[in-house]
């Protein structure tokens, strides 16, 4: 009666939630909605807005003019007009004064601070925000070093897991049929065993609600996140159905060995845990090892020798075959699994792209067992093939990762580990993952092996690994742009405010602590200082950790099953051998590192004009390069390779972007830009920073942007996006071609026909960075990869340092850049945990709920925690965060 | 009422009668030590004045300054240069000094670079100030005592843009007391003329071979870049 009470219950919210899906999504897309919906976004999402107060506003507009003031200086602009001794920003005061190289210009009073009128109200804000201050300010792009206090960490929700896996194992469900009679977690021996089928059932019914009501958060979560939502889902899915069935069998095997042989629980539950060991064993050695003869039957035959040997008739012939299925199951489902290549070795990684290209494209759906052995076979032969130092630094990890799979006290089952690493979509970097795994580790230490606990706890635990993700998509993260200063709320998915366009083409750099090395400028709230003092200084910017005279550093660049591209390892060795490449390898960059950094070229014009034009360093130097008509003298060492010829583009019907010979501007909107070229290379510049990258197909340079793992053809419309450089090695042709995503910025002026020259600047640009000046600190070089001895290590280059006076006079946190906010960032995470523990509580117990409560309930812990978060923030620090 | 107050001035008395002397005198020390505290850190504000024993600006005649992190600028108008420090003992790299943690948690300085040297410290410093007169970079290679008595080797510098110089350190000028200066010359200083480059500039237990071989393994001394 109450079951049926309880049908009619679900069928009836589920109507009504979606009537008023169906009518919302029609008003709001409807003429009279649609603009309604327009302004009340913008209202509450206001695009161009910042987290930080007028007087915060006024302070980075006069720090912006300090930049600009001592940069023109010091490039030899005559300021006096433009720069008066004071200027007033609101009631802040930027000052300039000395001359020669000790002009310099300071903010006094300069301050950050929270705006108190904004309001985060977005659902996916209240965890990415996280601790994060409101308001931020940065050169470029925010370094993301610096935000790892601020960041969402996944052990927190694994605690919190545990915590809520706890309560799901000693505190029965209340009523709702299923859960009426749960067994309790902590109850006496004989108590437990007589418990175990009902537990079964409950814990598969509980599966399944679990598993809709995870669904419907991670769409909630997913939505404007994932590249791939739905292989998020699935992915879900596959985990529940495969590591249901898994603990079915274990509770079975466990309740017969109490009822029919008669062993007492404790010693049932450790053969269990041995057979998991085993089969735990077994199964990565299967993925990892063999020559491609893994099969149903060679694992029985295994399984069943180390099991009998070990258990003797403990365990039946029917117990290992079914223990074997599984087990099958499970390597069909890491060999073909999106997520897990990327989270295990390296070992496993270059096993899987290299064929995942091919597998990922059906899901791995139609694979074979014959195709799971090529696979092996073929990642087997990689890694025979590979250098000796990096097959043993490889092996070595992989051996340290097996060692921890194998502690079954971290995890018994393997399916759970493996495949909640799947659940957490294909774009999450590794550390991430990594962080999973222990999160993993963390549920099973604390709930034990209840399967009903380690479920929840699992479950918080993607969802922590999710919040990471989002929070690892803060805007923040993206580079507001070249030459640029940008303030900004940091939250997911509210554009930059970009202050000021150019500053000029100095790298800025904060001076911090004494003994500390200045780093990329940022400063973020609350900040309250006496003042900030721009001067103009050196900066020793390194090129990279492995470059030298007698070797270079190759970094490795792999292909993951997404499309996206990392630096897999270093090696040091020869130039020449930094350009051969496996065989076996189909999409991959072996390049020399060495020579990635590439430094710009001041461009200045008889007006003034300040530009910069950067380009690759090579052994050739001609004296001159023509580009858009204009020949530019390279002067000095930095001399630049390019050929004198100009080249036009032009687009064609594909979206390609062909590059030709003669100058005919204006240039299509998505070729446009000034193409040089010459022989062995091709470059592009734009007045844009813009990605694009550079092919050779027949002779003809053409722009490709890959995507995924095809020859991808040039993207819709011109992007501007964060550091990605492409780079592919065409096996098929057994031609190697690099991409080049060679950058301009603020390119050459397309009317200015005056004479030039070049000042040489040296500026520093990661091959990765977009465009992005990067400076790279001996702190920020990994020790491994430097070696002191090594000639011709960095440059120093002229750049603009702010340093900061803190005010002391005043009570509370001053963050700037100098300390964590314990406190406060305490305060928050526990708020942050516990409304999570709540939510997943109430969504675990509102089974028959439809899917408008979970919306609602994040939203209103969303409104929730920005309540305590501003109270926390006015407590903590001065005035707010 | 009366009554009451002797009840508790008698049972106040009883209860510093029962305290064990032991929570007396741990008491006073621990009131002492604030106090101490207090002082110190009203004397550790009065008392920021920073006076290096190796005085870069006086060494560089007004040219360079300390920057951050063992890093000096040197800025004469012609050359431009960011200096920067960093030190290697027994092979493994480090920044400003490295500290010897023992298992009883003491703590011990075992290799510093600082201009602020103080040869009775016992712990072994260094540093080095480049100069730029005439295109010709003067290098003051500064060690103390115990620099000198930690390394059992022989002292060298090796230097220049491709350490293709070396001598073996002279101890005979002694700059300050217990603080020994050797100066080197360097000629290859275009090299610092557009955008910088290395200084190249080793003081150590390493060999010309370790250099040109660029042998890290074992080797302790501090490097100038």
């Amino acid at each position: 009666m109450r079951n049926k009470k309880g049908m009619l219950l679900l069928v009836a919210n589920l109507i009504i939630g979606l009537v008023i899906l169906g009518a919302g999504i029609m008003f709001v897309t409807s003429d009279i909605g649609q603009p309604l919906f327009n302004a009340l976004n913008n209202f509450m999402f206001p695009k161009l807005t910042s987290g930080c107060d007028t007087n915060s506003v006024n302070s980075i507009q006069a720090l912006a003019y300090a930049l600009n003031c001592t940069g023109m200086h010091h490039a030899g602009i005559d300021v006096t007009e433009l720069c008066p001794p004071q200027k007033l920003f609101g009631t802040k005061v930027a000052a300039c004064y000395g001359s020669g190289e000790n002009y310099n210009c300071e903010v006094q009073g300069f301050e950050l601070t929270k705006n108190p009128e904004y309001d985060e109200s977005d659902p996916a804000g209240w965890i990415t925000g996280m601790g994060d201050p409101n308001c931020i300010v940065y050169y470029e792009a925010f370094p993301e070093d610096q935000a790892a206090d601020w960041q969402v960490r996944i052990e927190d929700f694994s605690w919190a897991g545990a915590i809520v896996g706890g309560v799901f194992n000693v505190v029965p469900v209340v009523g709702k049929g299923i859960g009426k009679g749960i067994s309790k977690g902590v109850v006496s021996i004989g108590d437990r065993a007589t418990k175990l089928v009902p537990q079964i059932s409950i814990a598969k019914s509980l599966y399944k609600t679990l598993d809709d009501n995870i669904a419907k958060t991670v769409g909630i979560f997913t939505l404007k996140t994932f590249r791939n939502k739905q292989a998020g889902l699935l992915a879900f899915k596959n985990i529940f159905d495969i590591s249901d069935k898994y603990i079915t069998k274990e509770l079975k095997i466990t309740k017969r060995l109490v009822d029919v042989e008669g062993l007492t629980l404790q010693a049932a539950e450790d053969i269990v845990e041995d057979v998991a060991k085993i089969t735990t064993i077994k199964t990565f050695e299967a993925i990892q090892t063999t020559a491609g003869k893994t099969t149903f039957a060679k694992l029985r035959f295994e399984l069943q020798e180390e099991l009998v040997t070990k258990m003797g008739h403990n365990i039946k012939p029917k117990e290992l075959d079914d223990i074997a299925l599984h087990q099958l199951n499970l390597i069909h489902y890491v060999t073909t699994g999106s997520t897990v290549s990327k989270s295990i070795t390296p070992l496993q990684k270059i096993i899987k792209w290299n064929t995942y290209s091919n597998l990922i494209g059906d899901g791995g759906a139609s694979l074979t067992n014959k195709e799971i052995n090529t696979v092996i076979t073929k990642g087997n032969d990689i890694v025979q093939h590979m250098p000796k130092a990096q097959r043993e630094s490889i092996l070595q990890q992989t051996k340290e990762f097996t060692q921890f799979f194998f502690n079954t006290k971290m995890y018994n089952d393997p399916v759970m580990q493996l495949g909640t690493l799947d659940i957490l979509s294909p774009a999450i970097p590794n550390d991430i993952a990594a962080d999973g795994i222990n999160g993993l580790g963390t549920c099973a230490i604390l709930v034990k092996k209840i399967s009903l606990g380690i479920v929840a706890c699992s479950y918080f635990t993607g969802l922590g690994v999710m919040a990471a993700y989002i929070d690892n998509s803060n805007e923040k993260y993206n580079p507001i742009g070249i030459n640029s200063l940008g303030y900004k709320k940091n939250y997911y998915a509210v554009q930059t405010e970009k202050l000021a366009d150019t500053l000029n083409y100095y790298y800025i750099a904060l001076k911090r602590e004494s003994f500390q090395y200045p780093k990329r400028f940022f400063l973020v709230s609350p900040c309250k200082t006496e003042k900030v003092i721009v001067k103009h200084e050196q900066i020793g910017c390194y090129y990279t950790e492995c470059k030298s005279e007698q070797a270079v550093c190759c970094g490795r660049k792999v292909e993951d099953p997404i499309g996206t591209y990392d630096i897999g390892y270093y090696e040091w060795s020869a130039e020449s051998d930094c350009n051969t490449y496996d065989e076996y390898v189909t999409s991959a960059t072996i390049h020399n590192t060495g020579g990635v950094l590439k430094r710009g070229f001041l461009y200045t014009t008889p007006l003034g004009f300040l530009q910069v034009l950067y380009s690759e360093i090579t052994e050739k130097n001609p004296e001159t390069i023509t580009v858009m008509g204009h020949e530019i003298e390279i002067i000095g060492e930095f001399q630049y390779d390019r050929d004198s010829a100009t080249f036009d583009v032009k687009e064609t019907d594909n979206n390609i972007c062909f590059v030709e010979t003669g100058i005919n501007p204006p240039l299509s909107s998505k070729c446009q830009g000034a193409y040089a070229r010459s022989d062995t290379d091709e470059s592009i510049y734009t007045d844009n920073p813009i990605i694009r990258t550079i092919d050779v197909r027949n002779g003809i340079s053409t722009n490709y942007r890959p995507e995924g793992n095809e020859y991808a053809g040039w993207s819709n419309t011109v992007e501007i996006e964060g550091a990605e450089t492409y780079y592919r090695l065409d096996t098929q042709e057994e031609v190697k071609t690099e991409e080049f995503n060679i950058q301009a910025q603020n390119a050459l002026d397309y009317n200015n026909g005056l004479t030039t020259t070049l000042n040489i600047i040296p500026l520093y640009m990661d091959a990765e960075g977009n465009g992005i000046k990067k400076c790279v600190q001996l702190t920020e070089r990994p020790s491994v990869f430097y070696n002191p001895w090594a000639m011709k290590t960095k440059d120093n280059i002229d750049s603009l340092t702010v340093s900061v006076e803190l005010d002391k006079t005043f009570e509370g946190t001053n963050y700037c850049f100098n300390s964590v906010d314990v406190l406060s960032g305490t305060l928050k995470g526990t708020t942050m945990i516990t409304l999570a523990v709540a939510d997943t509580i109430i969504t675990g117990l509102t089974f028959y709920a439809s899917g408008v409560v979970v919306p609602v309930l994040i939203f209103a812990s969303g409104m929730i925690y920005e309540g305590v978060s501003y109270h926390v923030d006015k407590m903590s620090a001065w005035p707010q965060r | 009422m009366a009554t009451e107050i002797k009840l508790i001035i008698m049972d106040t008395k009883k209860y510093i009668q029962n305290m064990n002397k032991k929570h007396i005198i741990i008491g006073l020390i621990i009131v002492i030590l604030i106090i101490m505290g207090l002082s110190f850190h009203t004397n550790d504000n009065n008392t920021e004045t920073y006076n290096p024993s190796i005085n870069v600006s006086e060494v560089t005649d007004g040219d360079g300054y300390e920057d951050n992190a063992a890093s000096m600028q040197y800025n004469d108008g012609l050359y431009k240069v960011k200096f920067e420090h960093m030190g290697i003992l027994k092979g493994h790299m480090f920044l400003n000094e490295v500290i010897f943690q023992t298992e009883e948690n003491e703590t011990f300085v075992l290799l510093r670079i600082t201009p602020n040297m103080d040869s009775k410290n016992e712990i072994p410093e260094a540093y080095i100030v480049p100069t730029i007169k005439d295109d010709i970079m003067e290098i003051n290679v500064f060690v103390d005592e115990d620099f000198r008595n930690m390394l059992a080797n022989p002292i060298n510098i090796i230097w220049g843009s491709t350490y293709q110089n070396f001598k073996q350190y002279d101890f005979s000028n002694e700059y300050k007391p217990g603080i020994y200066v050797d100066t080197v010359y360097d000629n290859d200083t275009e090299r610092f003329r557009i955008g910088g480059n290395d200084a190249n500039i080793f003081v150590g237990d390493a060999t010309l071979e370790d250099a040109q071989s660029q042998n890290m393994e074992g080797i302790t001394g501090v490097f100038l870049k």
